[in-house]
């Protein structure tokens, strides 16, 4: 069985242009730390979003230019995919399981007010314990 | 005295088994048939050994009392038994005993993909072991299989550390099985060997590897950090850093349940194969059977907090892992389907790997229908931590699995070996097993739903006429595993020659001679057949052996 | 081990399980992708679990990212993305059969990589000064001047100089928390285990090199420098999400 073979050889120059966008998008996610983008836009969550927005098209520009799945096969994308679904599906279901949680109030997570662990030290657990 | 000269020409077809004997040339094999073999034999031995932990726990619980002096030598037991029979027996079984050996002769390959990372593999599994022997002798192991926190990283005075770098590293080795099997599947197909001409076993161990791809590494994350907390005295599922010791049972769940999967998926594949050949028929619903393999792989992913319902999980998270765990049994139930409709009109033989493989798959059901029921969440909440739990995932993985991993081994010993075993001790031994195994768990089913607590080395008195019964079951039981050890072992020497075909099954593994040359095959088959072709095979002129 | 006789032919031999080069290549690729799918489930785990004590203590984690230096970290980040880029150059040295361009590339890149390193320790000494270690020294309180080395000082001199004039963070606070010792205890265990990938990939760069030496890859045949940077990028983009989750808390 024979096969053409096809190596796409990708220029130095993509690549330069590929860092520099990177650099950028760095700078771009250093700035976007300072500024508190919950109060501005009057909603929970956004400065986290922002900041897994910028990386995740840091990390897709990586993925796709210097990892050459932009001239890859199917195979590869469902491959390089799979891994993130299924890496969201873990995040998915745990945390649908965490930020469900109902505490009994009086205890430290009942209230958002002060979500602290500002309880009473217990002494650590284990005497007898060795590896 | 003369001398009977041998003629010229006479010799010993070449196999896997006769071209080099030094053991050098097993320790160093790249031959995925020799690493198959090497891999049974450590597996048997692990099995023996788990066994033995079973034993101890059986004859504890003959009494309400308790017969062992220490409970503690009891939680040992239990935890031995479960540690040893999921990472070293039930995990590698069949992918890498009989996937090992069959894989690359079923696509027409001459190996697997990576042969030396598939040695790197059993070596690491060989380390592994010796490791968790170790924690056996010196000191035990006392936290069960889960090890679950906070008991495993801040109270337990056993050896977790040493153990958790045992599973660790028998981790990787189930990594690196499945990483070769996904390669090999996708890239060393024969000619002709379309997706949809690949025998289901086949699509059995691609979706077993997934789960060994896509889980494994996620119970090495968490290990590693249980691992740390022991050594530092401190750790993220301390509740005194504000940590959950119940996102210890997320992350060890998140693979613990698929790994489940991985013990099962395989038997699924072997039982297509021996259903189809003692039926000479094709199977009813080849692509939903493959299919199904699939999506039970990728649903098993999304069940695992039903472990965990009366942990402290939300009850809204609950209802949806419970939803989601009735959606797995329902490509389970199309594969039972699918093999009851291809016996249907089916010519069927009772040959000794039928046997195995129709008390599977009775078997399995009755387990796998009290799994929806432990999926219920009310009723869950009466049973979880009850023997009834325990009878569930034993009719599932001993009445499920392992006969289908003990069919499966009967199936292929002839092309293994070479050799055929004797029928009549096969079939004894199959009744045997069977009988044994109800007797054993059973009663656990009855006595876990009557309120039965599990890992409790004493138990109230009204319990007892279970466990007696139990115990006698699983010394039964213990007979019918040992004598396949005895004939089988046997046939090695004094059995008959198998022939290429002894079943006249169809597929590429039974072109080729019993047993297979180093290389497979004499020379690259082009596939031209679709699967399981009994329809075009003319009807065997004595019944098969 | 015949496969890698140095020979002009080099580029025509592949393992006997294959029937060609070109299948060899394609499941050397594969494995190794299949390899960094296992790779992201295991710092996926990290990631879960830090994600969700995140999500309970966000208070305690802000605090602790406070006492991160975002600056090294930063700088980091540029070091890794350099990394990155020569070891495509490496690669790309590979597809057109320069070994010489190889061992350029991939001494660069192990240069650059112990930047990183060194950075990181450096960062590691300082939060040991300021008894920041879970473990080993977490105290609960910051530790008074004196204590500190002459370099610690400096750099939190720098720390209140900004967040006092340039972005002050809100409610900074001096007390230290059980949840910022869960936090640092993230911090260590994910970027300890980050630089454990590093150091591999390092040693497993001088391997590459000294195979380049040896004139062993061709444009036909480059699979191992090819494949490993496949593990270098991922290396580089599991910091790229470390960096912001770890070191840039300061608002919610």
């Amino acid at each position: 069985m024979t096969r053409e073979e096809h190596e796409h050889v990708v220029s130095p120059a993509t690549y330069v242009i590929v860092l520099a966008l990177l650099m950028l998008l760095l700078a771009l996610t250093l700035t976007a730390a300072f500024f508190d983008f919950d109060r501005i836009l009057h909603a929970p969550y956004w400065s986290m979003t922002i900041a897994l927005l910028i990386a995740i098209t840091k990390a897709v520009l990586i993925i796709l230019i210097f990892m050459h799945v932009r001239y890859a096969g199917k195979i590869t994308w469902a491959f390089a995919g799979a891994a993130f679904v299924w890496l969201g599906i873990m995040m998915t279901l745990s945390l649908s399981d965490y930020m469900t949680r109902q505490y009994p109030p009086g205890t430290p997570l009942s209230s958002p007010m002060q979500p602290d662990t500002q309880f009473e030290r217990t002494p650590r657990g284990h005497s007898l314990a060795g590896p | 005295m003369t001398a009977i000269p041998l003629t010229p020409d006479y010799a010993a077809p070449e196999t896997y088994l006769n071209s080099s004997h030094s053991i050098r040339s097993w320790l160093l094999t790249r031959d995925h048939k020799r690493i198959g073999i090497l891999y049974m034999i450590s597996i048997t031995f692990m099995f023996l050994i788990a066994a033995c932990g079973a034993g101890l726990v059986r004859i504890n619980l003959l009494t309400p009392s308790g017969i062992l002096p220490e409970p503690s030598m009891y939680n040992k037991a239990f935890s031995v038994h479960g540690i040893l029979m999921v990472w070293w027996f039930l995990v590698p079984s069949v992918p890498a005993t009989l996937g090992n050996f069959l894989l690359p002769l079923m696509i027409g390959a001459r190996d697997l993909a990576f042969p030396r990372l598939n040695l790197a593999s059993w070596y690491l599994f060989i380390i592994s072991a010796i490791m968790i022997l170790g924690v056996v002798t010196f000191g035990g192991i006392d936290t069960g299989w889960t090890f679950y926190t906070p008991y495993s990283d801040a109270f337990a005075n056993t050896r977790v550390t040493l153990a958790v770098a045992a599973i660790f590293i028998n981790g990787f080795s189930s990594i690196l099985t499945g990483l070769n099997f996904i390669v090999s599947t996708h890239t060393m197909r024969a000619p002709g060997m379309t997706w949809f001409r690949l025998p289901l076993f086949v699509w059995a161990m691609y979706a077993t590897s997934l789960i060994f791809v896509l889980a494994t590494p996620v119970l090495a994350i968490t290990l590693t950090l249980l691992g740390i907390e022991r050594l530092l005295g401190i750790g993220i599922f301390n509740p005194a850093l504000g940590g959950d010791p119940v996102l210890f049972q997320h992350l060890f769940w998140f693979y613990s349940h698929p790994v489940v999967y991985i013990q099962i998926l395989p038997t699924f594949g072997i039982a297509s194969e021996v259903v189809t050949c003692f039926a000479r028929k094709r199977p009813f619903g080849y692509s939903m059977i493959a299919f199904s393999s699939l999506a039970i792989a990728m649903i098993g992913f999304l069940v695992w907090a039903h472990h965990m319902f009366d942990a402290g999980i939300s009850p809204y998270s609950g209802l949806v892992f419970s939803l989601l765990s009735f959606a797995v049994a329902v490509p389970t139930a199309i594969k039972i389907f699918s093999w009851t409709a291809t016996l249907y009109k089916g010519s069927v033989a009772l040959e000794t790997p039928m046997l195995y493989i129709l008390g599977f798959m009775g078997l399995f059901t009755m387990g796998g229908l009290t799994g929806v029921m432990l999926a219920t969440l009310g009723l869950d909440m009466h049973m979880h931590d009850t023997y009834f739990v325990v009878a569930h995932f034993h009719y599932v993985m001993v009445g499920g699995a392992v006969m289908g991993y003990l069919g499966g081994i009967h199936y292929w010993w002839p092309k293994m070996t070479g050799k055929l075993y004797s029928e009549f001790w096969g079939k004894i031994s199959a009744a045997i097993i069977f009988i044994g195994f109800n007797l054993t768990f059973f009663p656990q089913y009855i006595a876990g739903y009557l309120g039965m607590p599990r890992r409790y080395h004493s138990y109230p008195p009204e319990f007892q006429v279970y466990n007696v019964l139990s115990t006698a079951g699983a010394s039964i039981l213990a007979v019918g595993y040992i004598l396949p050890l005895i004939y089988l072992f046997w046939s090695l020497k004094f059995g008959p020659e198998a022939g290429r075909n002894p079943w006249k099954a169809t597929g590429l593994e039974w072109q080729t001679s019993s047993p297979p040359p180093p290389e497979n095959f004499e020379e690259i088959p082009t596939i031209t057949r679709p699967p399981y072709a009994y329809d075009m095979m003319a009807p065997p002129a004595v019944p098969a052996v | 081990m015949t496969e890698h006789i140095v020979t002009e032919r080099t580029h025509e031999i592949h393992e006997h399980q294959f029937e060609d080069r070109l299948q060899q290549k394609e499941a050397a690729t594969l494995g190794m992708w299949t390899f960094l799918a296992t790779e992201v489930l295991f710092f996926g785990g990290l990631f879960v679990s830090y994600t969700i004590y995140r999500h309970r203590w966000p208070n305690d984690f802000r605090q602790g990212s406070l006492d991160l230096k975002w600056y090294m970290g930063g700088v980091n980040t540029a070091v890794l993305l350099v990394s990155s880029f020569t070891m495509a150059m490496a690669v790309h040295a590979a597809s057109i059969g320069s070994n010489r361009g190889i061992i350029r590339y991939l001494v660069l890149t192990i240069l650059i990589g112990t930047v990183f390193l060194c950075i990181k320790g450096c960062e590691y000494y300082i939060e040991y000064e300021e008894h920041l270690v879970p473990g080993l020294n977490f105290a609960e309180y910051k530790p008074r001047p004196r204590e500190m080395s002459t370099v610690a000082r400096e750099f939190d001199k720098f720390d209140d100089w900004f967040n006092e004039h340039v972005s002050p963070p809100r409610q900074k606070s001096d007390q230290r928390t059980p949840g910022q010792e869960l936090f640092f205890l993230f911090y260590f265990i994910m970027t300890g285990i980050h630089a454990t990938h590093m150091i591999i990939g390092i040693c497993v760069m001088l391997v590459l090199i000294w195979m380049a030496k040896r004139e062993m890859f061709s444009a036909k045949w480059h699979n191992p420098v090819e494949n490993f940077g496949l593990y270098w990028h991922f290396v580089d983009i599991v910091w790229v999400f470390l960096f912001p989750s770890l070191y840039l808390l300061r608002n919610p």
